[in-house]
């Protein structure tokens, strides 16, 4: 634990270093603001003793106007330090998110596959979040009451070592109470989540399932296992309640022995004149002081330790690495969109290739079609070309330059790429075929129209700014489909690489759909993996894919002559309908 | 953002609903009232006695006096300790047993809904208000009004007893702190507000980064990274400044709070130690009052928090009320339903028809079924075809009384099933959806949810067989009595949509409704899960929605649907002869299949 909160700071330094001084004056500000209440008691001692002394009255007039500056003072550092930590937790946090983003950004599509959005959106918002929490609120309220605890310590030392004593004997007792409260209570609250957490599931089993508990008439049934979960988390709380009732009043009882005590002892020293009254009553205010804090500490302490974790939780994401590595720098303004791949051998797991050791070249302006089972490869080799991955051996290059030197900005011009199930984000038409490039409007709306989605612009009201919203879902199957290829002609790609949608389609789009991809496979090199037999026909090369590796190649009239897998499939698709 | 509104004001009918919620408890919140109204009393009487010792002090007593004061003290504080407990115990307890009750009823009277009611009620929806908004509610009827309790008392007793001791004394220092609540009640709600604002720009940039994340292969495939980049760089900038930028208000709001504390305690002193010079005041009054007003300040700070909880609460009840005032609607329009029953099932299965059914979700919303008709024989097999969103499901969950259909649209052997009571309808039919909805519960127990009478020991295996779950079987280490769901093992999607089926057999309905329920199974489990669903199927209908074209090779007679209408309808072999949208798709599908194979 404590190995690992000092590399935890070595960590956050580098974002803490530009803004160190503001956050050394935070650390000065916050002992004036901790240091400065005990004015009071201190002054409150000597008006009484002053009074006692039968002194002047001007004396209490100028005590009570330094009590006055000592608040204003001490208000006045509290404001100034909570705009201080504000900024510097602010800083660093922004400077630890912007980094955390290029980072997983920076990642190859392993890292995405291996881990679900949830669990990345939890990292790069809620930890994030609680690092900031760890800045601005954890660690000041608990070095807050330490200091507290330790000026107060120090000051009735100073005042009167014997009277401090009376109270210092209660902070054993008091720590230890709040030691065994924060276990049960953190064992509690593990218990209450537990039950929560099963409350939750059930509740929302039975909110989602309600089709099923109404068509098996389930309700009697269902009803009476939320009952028993619904009790088990009351009971959960019931505990804990019963922790927090104990807990208070105990650390009451404790204060107001130390006030018995101190008064006891107060009393024997007043009589031989060895403490003074206002010693007495300043001690009784600064006991409240002093032992305000640690009602607050246990809770302190267990935030402390959540923060802590999520912190860890951050930084073992930029420890973890995947393959891909950095960019290269290679610029290809124009390329003419020749592709190859050379013995390419790639396996999501090193052991178990799923491509294994493919060559084909795609020459300008021709189209190559990849025909194969779920898992044979086809998908994978238009990853590779994204460069979602790299190959483990073998290269891919295009017009000579290998993928891997290539600049990213670049490389993204090269391919415009049609996924089967396009991502849309959830802006606007427009937004999603721009992509953040600087595209003038009317080459979006032509660019639209050219993918047959001109119809469609004109019956929106927005037109081209008409949100698409999430994921698309204000469009359908073909019609996503086909804005992800408008959203692949904008940049005017070399090579097109296109995942053919094999869900059925609408009757109207999937005539558009066919029409624009037969124009557009005509315009430049293009990779398909293709569903559709009039995009295999039309194919310049054909490869038929089976594990990994390539079984037969040709065009459509060589393979029918060879007899092999794919004259099979033609011959079966054939006898089954027309074309 | 209804907490962050100008004036958010309590709701006049949040008293009486707390009232009626404590009704159950009310022995318990009288025990907890009294305990409070005592040891708050309590409280004050150790600055009493320290003032009182100081005197005494001053005057010269003896050992015996000091003690006696002092024993006094203790024996206080030792009582306010045990009520102190008795008040959180009852108090908290009870707010925590109020909210399980709520819980319970809102839960039973949701589980009556129908379907229909969570178009508008969105589970997520309806688990925040059963979550977050009850707590607020919760912590209305246990903290708040605890605290609230608790600071009215103390205000009252230790202003009193200043009041009492020097009424001179008390309005010199108490002037300032008039305006305490007033203060920290305004901090509350700046604070609220800069949340809120905060808030809005977490949530630009929780949905950048999920936009971001499901989008990666976009941002990567057309390198995009750089753009990416510089909008993190901006939304999170915005955050920071948004953040440094409220600090210079809530930063300014706690130290004023306290300042006007310690000016008050500052005025205090002044005049009590003039008065004490003047000698007409004695140092211990002086001791006590300063020890009280510093004890005073903490619940007055208290209060700002209150009230903020009473405003959240109020406004959480509220969301709780409008949903209440939504079931109350539903089951008013249901109550007025002027209802039929069906007569008792007969051994073969009924004649189902549909006469030009035309449905929509909402007046607002498109049509997802226009003008469909179409029976289905008893014993009769028809299969749905259809791509998605084209009103399949729709279909089938007006058949099966899951919503209710329009006016004499659909008839059980001529009976209208828009008057039959929907669990009745329920009845008839077993519905399998399409994604295999199963309970955290062990198989057996799922299985069981099939049966009418619950039983869990009734024999399953020939369901189980005719669904093809007793191959997964030997697999599942504790078999039948394995749990399903977060806690337990998960199955995969093929895994749970056999054993979904093998539930819905288990009910042993006339009509069985399939909805695409076989789409994560592969090709030759189909076949083999339909070849052996065949002899279950004797004296029983079938309605087989599928997207999967292969299937209907087991029913008699198909009909696709496109955009809600009758596109085509005939056998499979029909169909694929007739050269339309069901022979292109049926094509593309096959060709899949026969690559597969290969």
């Amino acid at each position: 634990m404590k190995t690992s909160d000092s590399s935890l700071v070595r960590r956050l330094w580098p974002y803490a270093k530009p803004v160190r001084l503001l956050l050394g004056l935070a650390a000065i500000l916050m002992v004036a603001e901790e240091l400065l209440p005990f004015a009071g008691p201190h002054l409150l001692k000597k008006v009484i003793d002053h009074l006692e002394a039968g002194g002047p009255v001007s004396g209490v007039h100028s005590m009570a106007a330094l009590f006055l500056a000592a608040v204003l003072a001490a208000a006045f550092s509290g404001f100034l330090r909570a705009v201080a930590i504000e900024n510097v937790s602010a800083r660093i946090v922004h400077g630890l998110r912007t980094s955390l983003w290029r980072h997983v950004q920076g990642q190859g599509m392993a890292f995405f596959h291996k881990r679900p959005l949830g669990e990345l959106m939890t990292r790069l918002n809620n930890d994030v979040d609680s690092v900031n929490r760890l800045l601005s609120e954890v660690v000041l309220d608990l070095s807050g009451s330490v200091l507290m605890i330790v000026f107060g310590s120090a000051y009735m030392l100073a005042s009167d070592w014997r009277l401090a004593l009376c109270c210092l004997l209660f902070l054993p007792p008091m720590l230890l109470a709040t030691h065994i409260f924060r276990i049960k209570v953190r064992d509690s609250n593990r218990e209450v989540r537990q039950e929560l957490s099963i409350l939750n599931t059930s509740l929302q089993e039975n909110l989602s399932g309600s089709a099923l508990v109404r068509i098996f008439g389930l309700e009697q049934r269902r009803q009476k296992e939320f009952a028993r979960h619904n009790a088990d988390y009351r009971t959960a709380w019931f505990r804990n309640v019963d922790y927090y009732s104990r807990y208070f009043p105990v650390l009451n009882l404790l204060t107001e022995l130390a006030t018995a005590l101190l008064f006891l002892v107060g009393t024997w020293l007043f009589a031989r004149d060895m403490a003074s009254l206002g010693t007495l009553a300043s001690f009784s205010w600064t006991m409240g002081m002093f032992f305000r804090p640690l009602r607050e500490l246990s809770d302190r302490i267990t935030n402390l330790q959540q923060s802590l974790t999520a912190a860890e939780r951050v930084f073992s994401v930029f420890d973890e690495r995947s393959v891909v590595p950095a960019d290269g720098t290679h610029p290809l303004p124009a390329p003419a969109g020749e592709v190859e791949f050379r013995d390419v051998v790639f396996g999501y797991a090193p052991s178990n290739p799923v491509v294994k050791g493919i060559s084909f070249t795609i020459r300008p302006g021709t189209t190559t079609a990849l025909v194969g089972a779920t898992g044979s490869g086809k998908s994978t080799l238009a990853a590779l070309l994204a460069r979602f991955h790299d190959p483990d051996s073998g290269s891919i290059s295009v017009d000579g330059v290998d993928l891997r030197e290539l600049a990213p900005h670049d490389r993204g011009k090269a391919f415009g790429i049609v996924l089967q199930e396009p991502y849309l984000f959830p802006g606007s038409l427009a937004d999603n075929v721009a992509l953040g490039r600087d595209v003038p409007r009317e080459r979006i709306e032509s660019l639209l129209r050219e993918v047959r989605l001109g119809d469609l612009l004109d019956t929106l009201p927005q037109g081209m700014d008409t949100p698409v919203g999430e994921r698309g879902a204000r469009l359908s199957t073909g019609q996503r489909q086909l804005l992800s290829f408008a959203r692949a002609l904008c940049q005017d790609p070399a090579v097109l690489v296109l995942d053919e949608a094999t869900a059925s389609i609408d009757s109207q789009s999937e005539e558009a759909l066919q029409e624009v991809t037969n124009r557009l496979l005509g315009e430049r090199s293009a990779l398909v993996i293709a569903h559709r037999l009039a995009t295999i026909r039309d194919a310049d090369e054909i490869i038929v894919l089976a594990h990994g590796e390539v079984r037969e190649r040709g065009t459509h009239s060589e393979l029918l002559e060879k007899q092999g897998l794919y004259a099979r499939l033609w011959t079966l698709q054939g006898s089954r309908g027309t074309l | 953002m209804s907490t962050s509104g100008a004036k958010p004001s309590i709701r006049r009918d949040l008293f009486p609903y707390l009232f009626a919620q404590m009704r159950p408890y009310r022995l318990q919140v009288a025990v907890g009232i009294l305990a409070t109204a005592i040891s708050v009393g309590l409280d004050q009487l150790t600055p009493h006695f320290v003032g009182i010792l100081i005197d005494g002090l001053r005057s010269g007593w003896g050992v015996q006096e000091s003690l006696r004061t002092i024993a006094m003290m203790l024996l206080a504080a030792m009582f306010a300790a045990g009520l102190l407990w008795a008040q959180r115990y009852y108090v908290i307890r009870g707010s925590r047993a109020m909210e399980h009750d709520i819980r319970q009823r809102l839960f039973e009277r949701l589980q009556a809904m129908p379907p229909a009611f969570f178009d508008k009620r969105p589970t997520g929806e309806l688990m925040t208000l059963a979550s977050s908004d009850l707590d607020r509610v919760r912590d209305v009827l246990g903290p708040a009004i605890l605290h609230l309790f608790r600071t009215i008392l103390f205000i009252v007793y230790a202003v009193g007893y200043l009041l009492w001791r020097d009424w001179e004394l008390a309005l010199w220092g108490l002037a300032p702190l008039v305006f305490m609540p007033f203060l920290a009640n305004r901090a509350m709600m700046a604070m609220h507000a800069a949340y809120a604002r905060i808030q809005g720009h977490l949530t630009d940039l929780s949905n950048f980064t999920h936009d971001a994340i499901a989008g990666i292969g976009v941002v990567k495939g057309y390198g995009r990274e750089t753009t990416f980049a510089q909008r993190m760089d901006g939304l999170s900038d915005a955050l920071r400044k948004a953040t440094a930028r409220s600090a210079w208000a809530t930063g300014a709001l706690w130290p004023a709070v306290t300042a006007l504390g310690g000016v008050g305690m500052a005025v205090l002193l002044w005049r009590g130690a003039v008065r004490v010079h003047d000698e007409t005041l004695t140092v211990g009054t002086l001791a006590t009052a300063t020890m009280l007003f510093f004890r005073l300040q903490w619940p007055l700070i208290g209060l700002g928090w209150v009230s903020s909880m009473l405003q959240r609460g109020a406004t959480s009840l509220g969301r709780l009320q409008d949903l209440e005032k939504d079931i109350e609607n539903w089951e008013r329009s249901e109550s007025e339903l002027s209802l039929e029953h069906l007569p008792p099932p007969r051994a073969t299965p009924p004649l189902l028809e549909v006469r030009r059914l035309s449905f929509r979700y909402a007046p607002d919303r498109p049509w997802v079924l226009r003008d469909l008709s179409f029976t289905l024989e008893p014993g009769q097999g028809l299969g749905i075809a259809g791509g998605p969103g084209s009103g399949k499901t729709t279909l089938l969950h007006l058949v099966s009384g899951l919503r209710r259909p329009p006016p004499a649209s659909i008839f059980l052997d001529g009976q209208d099933l828009s008057r039959v009571p929907a669990a009745e309808a329920a009845a008839r039919f077993a519905l399998v959806p399409q994604d295999g909805f199963l309970f955290s519960a062990t198989i057996a127990e799922n299985l069981a949810m099939g049966r009418p009478d619950g039983a869990p020991d009734h024999p399953s295996d020939p369901w189980l067989a005719a669904s093809c779950f007793d191959q997964d079987l030997p697999q599942i280490p504790q078999g039948l009595q394995a749990v399903l769901g977060e806690r337990g093992i998960n199955l995969s999607g093929g895994q749970r949509q056999r054993l979904a089926l093998a539930r819905a057999l288990a009910k042993e309905a006339s009509i069985l409704l399939l909805d695409d329920t076989l789409s994560a199974v592969d090709a030759q489990t189909e076949t083999r899960i339909l070849e052996r669903l065949a002899p279950h199927l004797a004296g029983r209908s079938l309605l087989l929605a599928s997207h999967r074209y292969s299937a209907f090779r087991f029913a008699a007679r198909v009909l696709v649907l496109e955009n809600g209408q009758l596109a085509e309808e005939g056998t499979h072999e029909d169909l694929i002869a007739r050269g339309g949208y069901y022979a292109r798709a049926w094509q593309l599908q096959s060709l899949e299949e026969e690559i597969a194979s290969a």
